[in-house]
Protein backbone atom coordinates (compact mmCIF):
# COMPACT_ATOMS: atom_id res chain seq x y z
CA UNK A 1 0.00 0.00 0.00
CA UNK A 2 2.76 2.26 0.94
CA UNK A 3 5.00 1.90 -2.29
CA UNK A 4 2.03 2.16 -4.38
CA UNK A 5 1.55 5.73 -2.61
CA UNK A 6 5.07 6.48 -3.53
CA UNK A 7 4.62 5.40 -7.43
CA UNK A 8 1.37 7.43 -7.58
CA UNK A 9 2.91 10.63 -5.98
CA UNK A 10 4.16 11.89 -9.06
CA UNK A 11 0.89 11.38 -11.22
CA UNK A 12 -0.80 12.65 -8.47
CA UNK A 13 1.41 16.13 -8.58
CA UNK A 14 1.30 15.89 -12.48
CA UNK A 15 -2.27 16.40 -12.79
CA UNK A 16 -2.25 18.69 -9.85
CA UNK A 17 0.48 21.04 -11.76
CA UNK A 18 -1.18 20.58 -14.96
CA UNK A 19 -4.77 21.81 -13.53
CA UNK A 20 -2.63 24.70 -11.70
CA UNK A 21 -1.32 26.36 -14.96
CA UNK A 22 -4.68 25.83 -17.09
CA UNK A 23 -6.02 27.40 -14.19
CA UNK A 24 -4.28 30.13 -14.65
CA UNK A 25 -4.56 29.94 -18.71
CA UNK A 26 -8.65 30.20 -17.87
CA UNK A 27 -7.86 32.93 -15.55
CA UNK A 28 -5.44 34.97 -18.36
CA UNK A 29 -8.70 35.38 -20.42
CA UNK A 30 -8.46 35.47 -24.10
CA UNK A 31 -4.71 35.31 -26.00
CA UNK A 32 -4.57 39.01 -26.37
CA UNK A 33 -1.49 40.58 -25.24
CA UNK A 34 -1.52 42.59 -21.92
CA UNK A 35 -1.56 46.31 -23.05
CA UNK A 36 -4.24 45.77 -26.14
CA UNK A 37 -6.23 44.25 -23.89
CA UNK A 38 -6.48 46.90 -21.46
CA UNK A 39 -7.17 49.00 -24.34
CA UNK A 40 -10.02 46.94 -25.25
CA UNK A 41 -11.09 46.36 -22.06
CA UNK A 42 -11.50 49.96 -21.47
CA UNK A 43 -13.04 51.06 -25.11
CA UNK A 44 -14.98 47.85 -26.20
CA UNK A 45 -15.64 45.19 -23.89
CA UNK A 46 -18.76 46.70 -22.80
CA UNK A 47 -20.67 45.85 -25.92
CA UNK A 48 -18.15 43.35 -27.21
CA UNK A 49 -18.12 40.52 -24.52
CA UNK A 50 -20.65 37.75 -23.45
CA UNK A 51 -23.54 38.84 -21.14
CA UNK A 52 -23.02 42.72 -23.29
CA UNK A 53 -26.69 44.13 -23.03
CA UNK A 54 -25.96 45.36 -26.66
CA UNK A 55 -26.87 41.79 -28.86
CA UNK A 56 -25.69 42.81 -32.52
CA UNK A 57 -22.24 43.59 -30.91
CA UNK A 58 -22.05 40.57 -28.95
CA UNK A 59 -22.69 38.69 -32.02
CA UNK A 60 -20.67 40.87 -34.15
CA UNK A 61 -17.99 40.70 -32.52
CA UNK A 62 -17.32 38.26 -29.11
CA UNK A 63 -13.99 39.52 -27.26
CA UNK A 64 -14.51 36.45 -24.10
CA UNK A 65 -15.34 34.07 -26.95
CA UNK A 66 -11.74 35.00 -28.84
CA UNK A 67 -10.18 31.87 -28.56
CA UNK A 68 -12.74 30.28 -29.81
CA UNK A 69 -13.26 31.56 -32.83
CA UNK A 70 -11.83 29.60 -36.20
CA UNK A 71 -8.96 30.67 -37.63
CA UNK A 72 -11.03 32.67 -40.49
CA UNK A 73 -12.86 34.18 -38.55
CA UNK A 74 -10.12 35.38 -36.78
CA UNK A 75 -8.75 37.09 -40.08
CA UNK A 76 -12.72 38.54 -40.26
CA UNK A 77 -12.81 40.36 -37.70
CA UNK A 78 -8.81 41.53 -36.99
CA UNK A 79 -9.41 43.16 -40.64
CA UNK A 80 -13.27 44.59 -39.26
CA UNK A 81 -11.33 46.02 -36.09
CA UNK A 82 -8.92 47.81 -38.28
CA UNK A 83 -11.12 49.05 -40.55
CA UNK A 84 -14.02 49.95 -37.76
CA UNK A 85 -10.74 51.67 -35.77
CA UNK A 86 -9.20 53.70 -39.04
CA UNK A 87 -12.52 55.03 -39.96
CA UNK A 88 -13.68 56.18 -36.69
CA UNK A 89 -16.75 54.04 -36.63
CA UNK A 90 -16.05 52.26 -33.48
CA UNK A 91 -16.31 53.08 -30.23
CA UNK A 92 -20.16 54.18 -31.85
CA UNK A 93 -20.18 58.06 -31.58
CA UNK A 94 -23.26 58.09 -29.55
CA UNK A 95 -21.65 56.11 -26.76
CA UNK A 96 -18.48 58.20 -26.58
CA UNK A 97 -20.52 61.47 -26.20
CA UNK A 98 -21.97 60.21 -23.05
CA UNK A 99 -18.66 58.25 -21.94
CA UNK A 100 -15.63 60.45 -23.24
CA UNK A 101 -13.41 58.32 -21.05
CA UNK A 102 -13.94 55.37 -23.10
CA UNK A 103 -12.25 56.69 -25.86
CA UNK A 104 -9.10 55.29 -27.39
CA UNK A 105 -6.51 58.01 -27.41
CA UNK A 106 -4.72 57.97 -31.53
CA UNK A 107 -2.06 56.02 -30.12
CA UNK A 108 -3.77 52.98 -28.91
CA UNK A 109 -5.81 53.14 -32.12
CA UNK A 110 -2.27 53.19 -33.72
CA UNK A 111 -1.43 49.99 -30.94
CA UNK A 112 -4.76 47.62 -31.80
CA UNK A 113 -4.35 48.46 -35.68
CA UNK A 114 -0.68 47.43 -35.77
CA UNK A 115 -1.74 43.90 -33.42
CA UNK A 116 -4.62 43.08 -36.22
CA UNK A 117 -2.04 43.55 -38.36
CA UNK A 118 0.84 41.41 -37.04
CA UNK A 119 -1.65 38.81 -36.10
CA UNK A 120 -2.85 38.92 -39.02
CA UNK A 121 -0.21 37.98 -40.94
CA UNK A 122 1.23 35.24 -38.57
CA UNK A 123 -2.55 33.29 -39.13
CA UNK A 124 -1.68 33.84 -42.96
CA UNK A 125 1.45 32.27 -42.87
CA UNK B 1 -62.23 70.84 -60.31
CA UNK B 2 -59.97 73.05 -61.60
CA UNK B 3 -57.99 72.81 -59.24
CA UNK B 4 -57.59 68.93 -59.15
CA UNK B 5 -56.37 69.54 -63.00
CA UNK B 6 -53.42 72.28 -61.81
CA UNK B 7 -52.49 69.58 -59.29
CA UNK B 8 -52.34 66.47 -61.38
CA UNK B 9 -50.58 68.69 -64.12
CA UNK B 10 -47.98 69.94 -61.54
CA UNK B 11 -47.36 66.72 -60.61
CA UNK B 12 -46.97 65.20 -64.22
CA UNK B 13 -44.88 68.35 -64.87
CA UNK B 14 -42.49 67.36 -61.84
CA UNK B 15 -42.40 63.81 -62.99
CA UNK B 16 -41.58 64.55 -66.47
CA UNK B 17 -38.90 67.01 -65.71
CA UNK B 18 -36.90 64.89 -63.08
CA UNK B 19 -36.56 62.30 -66.14
CA UNK B 20 -33.90 64.34 -66.93
CA UNK B 21 -31.70 63.95 -63.85
CA UNK B 22 -30.52 60.00 -64.69
CA UNK B 23 -28.29 58.30 -62.64
CA UNK B 24 -25.43 56.52 -65.17
CA UNK B 25 -26.50 53.17 -65.45
CA UNK B 26 -24.22 50.30 -64.24
CA UNK B 27 -23.21 48.46 -67.48
CA UNK B 28 -19.90 47.25 -67.20
CA UNK B 29 -18.01 45.15 -69.24
CA UNK B 30 -19.55 41.42 -67.64
CA UNK B 31 -16.64 38.90 -67.63
CA UNK B 32 -13.32 40.67 -66.58
CA UNK B 33 -10.41 38.32 -65.25
CA UNK B 34 -10.51 39.69 -61.70
CA UNK B 35 -14.40 38.44 -61.34
CA UNK B 36 -15.39 36.50 -58.44
CA UNK B 37 -16.76 33.49 -60.25
CA UNK B 38 -13.71 33.40 -62.21
CA UNK B 39 -11.19 34.42 -59.11
CA UNK B 40 -12.52 31.65 -56.68
CA UNK B 41 -13.92 29.56 -59.18
CA UNK B 42 -16.73 29.42 -57.74
CA UNK B 43 -18.69 25.96 -58.02
CA UNK B 44 -21.75 26.13 -60.82
CA UNK B 45 -24.40 25.95 -59.03
CA UNK B 46 -23.21 29.09 -56.47
CA UNK B 47 -22.39 30.84 -59.31
CA UNK B 48 -25.40 30.74 -60.86
CA UNK B 49 -27.11 31.66 -57.07
CA UNK B 50 -24.57 34.50 -56.73
CA UNK B 51 -25.40 35.76 -60.49
CA UNK B 52 -29.09 35.58 -59.67
CA UNK B 53 -29.36 36.92 -56.56
CA UNK B 54 -26.53 39.33 -55.87
CA UNK B 55 -24.54 40.65 -59.15
CA UNK B 56 -27.43 43.26 -59.99
CA UNK B 57 -26.29 45.13 -56.51
CA UNK B 58 -22.81 43.92 -56.56
CA UNK B 59 -21.00 43.30 -59.76
CA UNK B 60 -20.54 46.32 -62.82
CA UNK B 61 -22.93 45.02 -64.47
CA UNK B 62 -26.76 44.92 -63.93
CA UNK B 63 -29.67 43.72 -65.29
CA UNK B 64 -32.05 46.34 -65.07
CA UNK B 65 -35.85 46.18 -65.89
CA UNK B 66 -37.86 48.34 -67.61
CA UNK B 67 -39.16 50.43 -64.87
CA UNK B 68 -35.87 51.04 -63.70
CA UNK B 69 -34.74 54.23 -65.96
CA UNK B 70 -37.76 55.87 -64.39
CA UNK B 71 -37.19 58.20 -62.05
CA UNK B 72 -37.59 58.24 -58.91
CA UNK B 73 -37.20 54.10 -59.35
CA UNK B 74 -33.91 54.95 -60.97
CA UNK B 75 -32.50 56.60 -58.13
CA UNK B 76 -33.32 54.31 -56.00
CA UNK B 77 -32.21 51.24 -57.50
CA UNK B 78 -28.63 54.19 -57.99
CA UNK B 79 -28.37 54.30 -54.48
CA UNK B 80 -28.49 50.56 -53.74
CA UNK B 81 -25.95 49.53 -56.42
CA UNK B 82 -23.49 52.53 -55.87
CA UNK B 83 -23.40 51.46 -51.91
CA UNK B 84 -23.44 47.36 -52.65
CA UNK B 85 -20.41 48.11 -54.77
CA UNK B 86 -18.68 50.19 -52.24
CA UNK B 87 -19.05 46.98 -50.04
CA UNK B 88 -18.06 44.29 -51.85
CA UNK B 89 -17.67 44.29 -55.81
CA UNK B 90 -17.77 40.71 -56.90
CA UNK B 91 -16.20 42.18 -60.61
CA UNK B 92 -12.94 43.61 -58.37
CA UNK B 93 -12.93 40.31 -56.77
CA UNK B 94 -9.25 39.10 -57.53
CA UNK B 95 -7.85 42.74 -56.67
CA UNK B 96 -8.99 42.52 -52.88
CA UNK B 97 -6.93 41.54 -50.20
CA UNK B 98 -6.70 38.37 -49.05
CA UNK B 99 -7.53 39.65 -45.41
CA UNK B 100 -10.35 41.53 -46.73
CA UNK B 101 -11.41 38.48 -48.61
CA UNK B 102 -11.83 36.09 -46.16
CA UNK B 103 -13.81 38.97 -44.00
CA UNK B 104 -16.12 39.58 -47.13
CA UNK B 105 -16.41 35.79 -47.33
CA UNK B 106 -17.29 35.41 -43.88
CA UNK B 107 -20.15 38.78 -44.18
CA UNK B 108 -21.74 36.36 -47.24
CA UNK B 109 -22.58 33.74 -45.08
CA UNK B 110 -23.53 36.08 -42.27
CA UNK B 111 -25.25 38.40 -44.21
CA UNK B 112 -27.32 35.70 -45.90
CA UNK B 113 -27.84 33.49 -42.70
CA UNK B 114 -29.38 36.65 -41.15
CA UNK B 115 -31.74 37.12 -43.96
CA UNK B 116 -30.23 40.61 -44.40
CA UNK B 117 -29.63 40.33 -48.40
CA UNK B 118 -30.57 39.72 -50.91
CA UNK B 119 -32.14 43.31 -49.63
CA UNK B 120 -35.83 42.55 -48.28
CA UNK B 121 -36.93 45.78 -51.28
CA UNK B 122 -34.66 43.98 -53.83
CA UNK B 123 -36.81 40.70 -53.26
CA UNK B 124 -40.31 42.39 -53.63
CA UNK B 125 -39.49 42.22 -57.41
CA UNK B 126 -37.03 39.86 -57.79
CA UNK B 127 -38.77 37.05 -55.89
CA UNK B 128 -36.46 34.37 -57.56
CA UNK B 129 -33.87 35.87 -56.28
CA UNK B 130 -34.67 34.51 -52.45
CA UNK B 131 -32.49 31.88 -51.08
CA UNK B 132 -33.81 28.67 -49.66
CA UNK B 133 -32.17 26.90 -46.56
CA UNK B 134 -30.55 24.64 -48.32
CA UNK B 135 -28.67 27.45 -50.63
CA UNK B 136 -27.79 29.35 -47.44
CA UNK B 137 -26.31 26.24 -46.56
CA UNK B 138 -24.29 25.50 -49.57
CA UNK B 139 -23.32 29.01 -50.08
CA UNK B 140 -21.65 29.08 -46.01
CA UNK B 141 -20.20 25.81 -46.44
CA UNK B 142 -18.30 27.33 -49.42
CA UNK B 143 -17.06 30.71 -48.59
CA UNK B 144 -15.74 29.07 -45.00
CA UNK B 145 -14.14 26.52 -47.63
CA UNK B 146 -12.63 28.68 -49.88
CA UNK B 147 -11.71 31.14 -46.57
CA UNK B 148 -9.58 28.19 -45.41
CA UNK B 149 -8.25 27.70 -49.16
CA UNK B 150 -7.08 31.80 -49.48
CA UNK B 151 -6.14 31.57 -45.83
CA UNK B 152 -3.39 28.79 -47.01
CA UNK B 153 -2.29 30.00 -50.25
CA UNK B 154 0.41 32.31 -50.79
C1 LIG C 1 -21.76 51.20 -27.16
C2 LIG C 1 -21.48 49.88 -27.62
C3 LIG C 1 -20.24 49.61 -28.44
C4 LIG C 1 -18.93 49.87 -28.11
C5 LIG C 1 -18.39 50.53 -26.86
C6 LIG C 1 -18.13 49.32 -29.19
N1 LIG C 1 -18.94 48.75 -30.15
FE1 LIG C 1 -18.37 47.77 -31.82
N2 LIG C 1 -20.30 47.43 -32.34
C7 LIG C 1 -21.40 47.83 -31.59
C8 LIG C 1 -22.61 47.40 -32.28
C9 LIG C 1 -24.03 47.65 -31.80
C10 LIG C 1 -22.19 46.73 -33.45
C11 LIG C 1 -23.05 46.06 -34.50
C12 LIG C 1 -23.50 47.15 -35.41
C13 LIG C 1 -23.79 46.68 -36.77
O1 LIG C 1 -23.91 45.49 -37.00
O2 LIG C 1 -23.85 47.58 -37.62
C14 LIG C 1 -20.74 46.77 -33.44
C15 LIG C 1 -19.97 46.21 -34.46
C16 LIG C 1 -18.59 46.15 -34.41
C17 LIG C 1 -17.78 45.47 -35.40
C18 LIG C 1 -18.29 44.78 -36.64
C19 LIG C 1 -18.37 45.85 -37.68
C20 LIG C 1 -18.98 45.44 -38.95
O3 LIG C 1 -18.51 45.94 -39.96
O4 LIG C 1 -19.94 44.67 -38.91
C21 LIG C 1 -16.48 45.62 -35.02
C22 LIG C 1 -15.27 45.08 -35.72
C23 LIG C 1 -16.49 46.40 -33.79
N3 LIG C 1 -17.78 46.70 -33.45
C24 LIG C 1 -15.35 46.75 -33.10
C25 LIG C 1 -15.34 47.53 -31.96
C26 LIG C 1 -14.14 47.95 -31.29
C27 LIG C 1 -12.73 47.58 -31.73
C28 LIG C 1 -14.53 48.69 -30.21
C29 LIG C 1 -13.64 49.39 -29.20
C30 LIG C 1 -12.63 50.26 -29.73
C31 LIG C 1 -15.97 48.73 -30.20
N4 LIG C 1 -16.43 48.03 -31.29
C32 LIG C 1 -16.75 49.37 -29.24
C33 LIG C 1 -21.38 48.50 -30.39
C34 LIG C 1 -20.24 48.91 -29.72
C1 LIG D 1 -30.77 45.44 -54.03
C2 LIG D 1 -29.36 45.42 -53.97
C3 LIG D 1 -28.62 44.28 -53.26
C4 LIG D 1 -28.71 42.93 -53.52
C5 LIG D 1 -29.59 42.23 -54.52
C6 LIG D 1 -27.74 42.30 -52.66
N1 LIG D 1 -27.08 43.24 -51.90
FE1 LIG D 1 -25.61 42.91 -50.56
N2 LIG D 1 -25.53 44.90 -50.10
C7 LIG D 1 -26.34 45.87 -50.69
C8 LIG D 1 -26.07 47.15 -50.05
C9 LIG D 1 -26.75 48.47 -50.39
C10 LIG D 1 -25.07 46.91 -49.06
C11 LIG D 1 -24.41 47.90 -48.12
C12 LIG D 1 -25.32 48.44 -47.10
C13 LIG D 1 -25.62 47.51 -46.00
O1 LIG D 1 -24.69 46.89 -45.45
O2 LIG D 1 -26.81 47.39 -45.65
C14 LIG D 1 -24.76 45.49 -49.12
C15 LIG D 1 -23.84 44.86 -48.30
C16 LIG D 1 -23.49 43.53 -48.42
C17 LIG D 1 -22.45 42.89 -47.66
C18 LIG D 1 -21.58 43.54 -46.59
C19 LIG D 1 -20.23 43.78 -47.17
C20 LIG D 1 -19.22 44.16 -46.12
O3 LIG D 1 -18.76 45.29 -46.13
O4 LIG D 1 -18.86 43.30 -45.32
C21 LIG D 1 -22.39 41.59 -48.08
C22 LIG D 1 -21.42 40.50 -47.59
C23 LIG D 1 -23.40 41.41 -49.08
N3 LIG D 1 -24.07 42.61 -49.27
C24 LIG D 1 -23.66 40.21 -49.71
C25 LIG D 1 -24.71 40.02 -50.61
C26 LIG D 1 -25.02 38.73 -51.18
C27 LIG D 1 -24.25 37.44 -50.92
C28 LIG D 1 -26.10 38.92 -51.97
C29 LIG D 1 -26.85 37.87 -52.76
C30 LIG D 1 -27.30 36.73 -52.05
C31 LIG D 1 -26.44 40.34 -51.92
N4 LIG D 1 -25.58 40.96 -51.07
C32 LIG D 1 -27.49 40.93 -52.64
C33 LIG D 1 -27.23 45.68 -51.72
C34 LIG D 1 -27.61 44.47 -52.24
Amino acid sequence: MKTRFWILLPGIMLVLAVTLLSWKDIQKGPSIPEDVNTILSNSCYGCHSTGARAEDAVKALDFKKWDEYKATKKVSLFNEIHEVLEEGKMPPEKFLNKNPDKAPSAEDKEKIMKWTKEETAKLME
Amino acid sequence: MRKVYAILGFTLLVLILIQFFRPEKNLGDIDTHDDFIQVSQVPDTLARIFLNSCYDCHSNYTKYPWYASIAPVSWYLNKHIVEGKAHLNFSSWGIIDKAKKISLLDNICEECSDGVMPLKSYLLIHHHAALSPQEIAAICEWAEKEAMEIMKSE
